[in-house]
């Protein structure tokens, strides 16, 4: 029995932002499924400066526009809504909303400029659907991206650029490197990314959620 | 207020040659798929069968499954066909039984079975309600407890994948007996994901845009062109993108997944629009759910 995954994303470029074990596994499943990626951290993209810089950068080092963006959410230490200044709530909200607006426009733009297809996956924690106490910053961002996925995927539907989300407590927390659920986050994220997927945008789910 | 948008090509499905995994994924394992000789569940006996399985392909008339035999055995794995009315908790479980002596135990079970027509809520009669939602809610739940029971028993693994819709969020006129049944089997694969997680029986769902085939409106070339206008993809769905993605679901790629409902609809589920065209109470209307594009 083979269970590899197959080259659903041959020549494909991707962006991967995001950091951790999670973020490292779903890099590592691009590109056994044959894509091109760039890993970034989430550094300076609440700017859109920034933004266009990163993606001038990866089409340079991946050899042209980016086809996938995969933008994980930057992972925050918990921490009590009275207690949070404006400017700490302006910190958590612009990195995992602000910047994925940006990025994702900006990816789209190159898309439609090139008449070329994409594709945008979200990765939220599970504060998403079920907001915890301690990440009313996070939750809010991520509940914002709920809708900004559904919006988006009408926006660009025909443009053929889809947008996705996984929700999941996978990317809440630091995960070892052999951890038997990243394999399955790795190859949904592989699949979603590539034509195979090419009849889902808008959608959101887990990966085990309940 | 609307303008005529340009001519886009959308992204088409990758060829019915060229599926997405091995063909020996599957090598081993016997799928169990409801009203697996046509439509939507010929398209998932379809993609496994492409993935190496074995199938059992389950509907009430032998006589409708013949059809879907030869096809399926061209792939190389081993195909029965089962009679089986899935509303009955003795059927359900000789079906089983009969599947099982055929092709050895069940580890793949697809709840495909359903029923679906137009019908406004205060003219459907009882009989009509019972129709949809006793293959689709009672089906769903006995085939699933029967196959848990035997995974069990037999020490194995198991995958669920359940046929839900794209409506299960919103409902819509006309369909009040089939969009209650679709967000009852999403509910219930959650429900099932908690009691077996220990068992190592996942659960999934899948909630379904428009995937004509010969049996459905829109079945024909010129109605899904006509269809597919609706949908910001700009297409409608291919029988085997669907079946591949209900493959992934139950491979060994999934193994960590469970409890979740996925969505392949070509994002009909979501708003298109803030304005809308007048609204038409339903019982106003000439066609209960709608007209197609021209």
């Amino acid at each position: 029995m083979t269970n590899t995954i197959q080259s659903w994303n041959k020549g494909r470029r991707a962006l991967v932002i995001g950091s951790g074990t999670a973020v490292n596994a779903i890099v590592e499943t691009l590109q056994l499924s044959g894509a091109n990626v760039l890993l970034a951290p989430h550094d300076g993209l609440e700017h859109e400066q920034a933004v266009s810089a990163l993606l001038d950068q990866a089409r340079d080092e991946l050899g042209g526009e980016l086809t996938t963006l995969v933008f994980a959410d930057k992972v925050v230490e918990p921490s009590d809504a009275s207690a949070l200044t404006l400017a700490q709530w302006h910190a958590l909200t612009a990195i995992n909303l602000d910047a994925r607006f940006f990025c994702s426009a900006e990816f789209a733009r190159r898309c439609i400029a090139a008449e070329s297809a994409g594709s945008i996956m979200h990765l939220l924690s599970k504060s998403a659907e079920q907001a915890n106490s301690g990440f009313s910053a996070g939750a809010s961002a991520a509940g914002g991206v709920l809708t900004m996925n559904m919006s988006l995927a009408v926006e660009w539907g025909r443009d053929n650029i889809r947008s996705n989300i996984i929700a999941t407590h996978l990317i809440d927390y630091e995960l070892k490197a052999d951890d038997p659920a990243l394999p399955t986050l790795g190859n949904l994220v592989a699949y979603y990314s590539s034509d195979y997927a090419a009849y889902i945008t808008g959608a959101c789910h887990g990966v085990d959620e309940a | 207020m609307s303008s005529k948008s340009k001519s886009y090509t959308p992204t088409p499905a990758p060829p019915l040659d060229c599926p997405p995994f091995p063909a020996d994924m599957l090598k081993g394992q016997v799928a169990f798929v409801t009203g697996g000789g046509s439509g939507m569940g010929f398209g998932m006996a379809r993609a496994f069968a492409q993935a190496g399985a074995d199938l059992a392909i389950v509907g009430r008339s032998i006589d409708r499954l013949q059809g879907a035999v030869s096809k399926l055995e061209s792939y190389g794995g081993k195909v029965a066909t089962v009679a089986c009315d899935v509303r009955n908790a003795d059927a359900v479980s000789h079906a089983f039984d009969e599947a099982e002596a055929a092709l050895g135990p069940v580890t793949i079970l697809a709840n495909n079975a359903g029923a679906n027509f137009p019908a406004l809520a205060e003219q459907m009669s009882p009989n009509a309600w019972r129709a949809v939602i006793r293959i689709a809610v009672d089906g769903t739940f006995l085939c699933s407890s029967e196959f848990a029971r035997r995974c069990k028993l037999n020490g194995n693994k198991g995958a669920i994948i359940n046929n839900s819709a794209q409506y299960i969020w919103t409902g819509f006129p006309g369909d009040v007996h089939s969009a209650t049944a679709k967000a009852a089997i999403a509910h219930m694969t959650k429900a099932m994901a908690n009691d077996w997680r220990a068992d190592g029986i996942r659960v999934n769902c899948i909630a379904a845009g428009f995937f004509p085939h010969p049996d459905v409106v829109g079945g024909s070339e010129d109605d899904a062109i006509r269809m597919g206008k609706m949908f910001p993809i700009g297409r409608v769905g291919e029988i085997r993108e669907w079946g591949w993605l209900a493959t992934l679901t139950v491979s060994p790629l999934m193994d960590a997944m469970t409890g979740e409902t996925l969505m392949i609809d070509g994002g009909d589920r979501l708003r298109r629009s803030l304005m809308h065209e007048e609204f038409i109470a339903p019982r106003e209307r000439a066609n209960v759910w709608g007209e197609m594009p021209l």
